[in-house]
Parts: structure tokens; sequence; C-alpha cells
């Protein structure tokens, strides 16, 4: 099992059998979809990112 | 990051998944960082139901092991920002219980992210439920309750 170690913290390619969850996409996309409709309504300034 | 968090395990290059392990038992954790808008992903984070396979946000484990799970979340999200180091994380719990929850959790961590910036979208007081349009984002400060996360690398802002 390959682990490979980013910044400092452990990651692993998973193995064996990987259940797909029966409303991963429905699930993931409403969540992004919640987030893009609050970004879009409650944009962080470009001042937040340019800074620096 | 030094704090007490799971293994993580990722599925693809956006997917991370980890196991809670407590007093109520094992239970499985996705984590997926979906594209939202202008270079923005969010952060997806569900408890896999281990009876209909599907995943749920709004399970309360109570598995003794919530720091636990919190650090690890934080972990996915530092590893993604370090696989995409120009994307920022959007971050917002399921319900305002959770989104306090992330905020301790932030605030745990913030003084160790010293290549990170973390900002916050501020909520006037009261108006949580409509928070939309009624809030402002800023560089997060201890104490002040937010109702929205943007995590990114601070180099690729350097210019």
């Amino acid at each position: 099992m390959s682990v490979i170690e980013i910044n400092k913290i452990k990651v692993k390619r998973a193995a064996g059998p990987i259940v797909r969850p029966v409303n991963e996409n429905e699930f993931f996309e409403k969540k992004a979809e919640e987030a893009r409709r609050f970004l879009e309504l409650n944009p962080p300034p470009d001042h937040l990112f340019k800074k620096k | 990051m030094d704090l007490e968090h799971y293994e993580i395990e990722n599925l693809d290059e956006r997917t991370f998944r980890f196991f809670s392990i407590g007093s109520k038992g094992k239970f499985e954790m996705r984590v997926k960082f979906s594209y939202v808008w202008q270079n923005t992903y969010n952060l997806g984070f569900g408890v896999l139901d281990p009876v209909t396979e599907a995943l749920d946000d709004l399970i309360e484990l109570k598995n003794g092991d919530s720091q636990k799970i919190l650090a690890t979340v934080a972990n996915t999200v530092l590893l993604f920002l370090e696989q995409f180091p120009l994307v920022r994380v959007y971050a917002r719990g399921s319900t305002r219980s959770r989104t306090r929850l992330y905020q301790m959790g932030i605030n745990k961590i913030l003084p160790l992210l010293n290549d990170y910036t973390v900002t916050g979208y501020k909520v006037k007081s009261g108006r949580y439920e409509h928070a939309d349009r009624h809030g402002q984002w800023g560089e997060i400060e201890l104490g002040v309750e937010y109702d929205a996360f943007l995590i990114y690398k601070e180099q690729m802002y350097i210019l």
C-alpha cells in the first residue's frame, strides 16, 4: 500500500473494496451549489487576496 | 499539524476518506472538494450511513471523537491545498452548530497555519438564517462568530 507524506500529513491510497455512496454525486453537488449561491451573493472582496 | 487525527486515504485527487472509531463504533467519513467558482472549491463532508450506504451530514454520531474528526478534516484541507496550491477552499457547516464547531477547530489550529490565510464571513447578530447579504468577509479574528470560511495558501498571492 503506497503511503505518501505531504506537509507532514500522511495519506495513503485506499485499498480494498470502496463503497460508492448511493447519493455521492447528489450529496456533494448539492453542497457545492449551496456554496456557489452563497459566494455569488456574498463575494469575497479582491483585496483579501491581493494585499499580501 | 500535530493534533491527534485519523489516517487519511485518498480515493481520487479530490476525495478522501477516514474512519471515526469511538464509543459507538466505526464509521466511514468522506471529504470531497467540489469546484464552486473562481478557483474556489467547497469542502463537502459527510458520514457514510452503514445501513443505507448514503452520505449524511446531519447525523450526530456522538462517537466521542469530534475533535479528532475535526483535526482530520482540517488535514484533508491542508493536503488539498498542497496538491492544488492555487485554489481556495470554502467551508461552511451544515448547521449553525456545525459551523461553530468548524470555527472552534480553526481557532485551535490557527496558530499552526503560518503558510495559510483564513478569512471569515461575519454575520450581523441574529441574521444567520438569512445570512445572505447581511455580513462581510474579513481576515479571521479570535472571538468573532463567522458563518463561512475561505482558506488558501499565502504565497500564491504575493505579487
